[in-house]
């Protein structure tokens, strides 16, 4: 399209030419060929882009309206595990944080002083024991110390005797 | 609210809404939300679901941001714009995620839509992807000309001001728009 009106003419088609430039175009359509081809042209395309680009059907509408869609196969059948994965995986963090929270490990002397408390808390009954079976005083029995020593260290006995 | 562009109408409705008062804003979405989602339909390439999904995100931004709406252009200029961004949006998610989806978890189908007759159906989408694959050749900003000014069928002015552009380029725009897609569909249009 050569005509400089070419520009008039897409303005008219989308109603944006003004009365007086209007009526000048129509003059020149009169006598212009190519001119009066390129208007029908442009608003055949005009129309043909308003009629068929419209939607089918306008939905309803509402603030609560949410998009439900109908999933394939995979869809379905993840959905209905959903609950099982959901406690799967409660399950396994509580595991993992148990395991994070969990008291410090115990050096090897703590250990054996826990290991021991049972004992201790029989210290009294299991030395006059082995008063009866030495026929010595606690203070001098060597199983006893050999105990304590074990549990204790030699300075906490003899604190502990005293 | 400032300025005076806003239709008195209008805005005693945007008002009145932003008081709280919720006829008015049942009036504001009934007032508008055929011509949003008809633009949504358009510019989101002809897809129902997407067109409805940008719409309600729309009026959902309208309701949770009406109070700071000051009326320095008309609410429909604002909804627009708001909707253009949604559709950029949406489309920019729909080529990551739809396709796979769509693929591999199901149709999508949606029950908010009627399926109209299956033959009328076909014809309507053929046409509508002759019009999507000549629109695709086109610039965004000619895309987003030519959606609003050819099929909305607003004014430059308005064009104008939902874009942030002068009505020169918009015109320029608009040219450019038209000439690619009556080389893309001039045997179709004529019929």
């Amino acid at each position: 399209m050569r005509c400089p009106r070419c520009k008039d003419i897409y303005l008219s088609v989308l109603d944006e030419l003004d009365a007086g430039a209007e009526e000048e175009l129509k003059t020149h359509l009169e006598s212009c060929d190519e001119c009066k081809k390129e208007y029908s042209e442009v608003q055949g395309l005009v129309n043909y882009l308003r009629v068929k680009t419209l939607p089918d059907i306008i939905p309803a509408h509402g603030p609560q309206k949410a998009i439900k869609r109908d999933g394939g196969f995979f869809v379905r059948f993840f959905g209905v595990l959903k609950p099982a994965v959901a406690m799967i995986i409660l399950v396994l963090l509580f595991a993992v944080g148990l395991q994070l929270f969990h008291q410090p490990s115990l050096s090897p002397e703590e250990k054996e002083v826990v290991e021991n408390m049972e004992f201790l808390k029989d210290l009294d009954v299991l030395e006059k024991l082995v008063q009866i079976v030495d026929g010595t005083p606690g203070e001098h029995s060597s199983i006893c110390r050999k105990h304590f020593r074990m549990a204790w260290g030699d300075e906490i006995y003899s604190e502990f005797l005293s | 609210m400032k300025g005076g562009c806003v239709k008195e109408a209008e805005a005693d409705l945007i008002r009145k809404a932003q008081k709280g008062d919720n006829n008015a804003r049942n009036e504001l979405v009934n007032r508008y939300y055929e011509k949003i989602y008809r633009a949504a339909f358009r510019l989101c390439g002809f897809d129902r679901e997407v067109a409805f999904e940008a719409t309600q995100e729309t009026f959902l931004k309208l309701m949770t941001r009406l109070d700071s709406f000051e009326g320095k252009c008309s609410l429909g200029t604002w909804l627009y714009r708001v909707l253009i961004n949604e559709c950029l949006q949406q489309r920019r998610k729909d080529k990551i995620f739809r396709k796979f989806l769509k693929a591999w978890f199901g149709n999508g189908s949606n029950k908010n839509f009627i399926e109209p007759s299956q033959v009328e159906n076909l014809a309507r989408k053929e046409e509508q992807c002759c019009i999507k694959k000549a629109m695709n050749k086109l610039s965004k900003q000619q895309r987003l000309v030519v959606t609003l000014k050819v099929m909305e069928g607003l004014t430059m002015k308005e064009v104008a001001e939902i874009l942030g552009i002068s009505e020169g380029a918009v015109k320029s725009h608009l040219f450019r728009g038209i000439r690619t897609l009556k080389e893309e569909l001039g045997s179709r249009s004529e019929l």
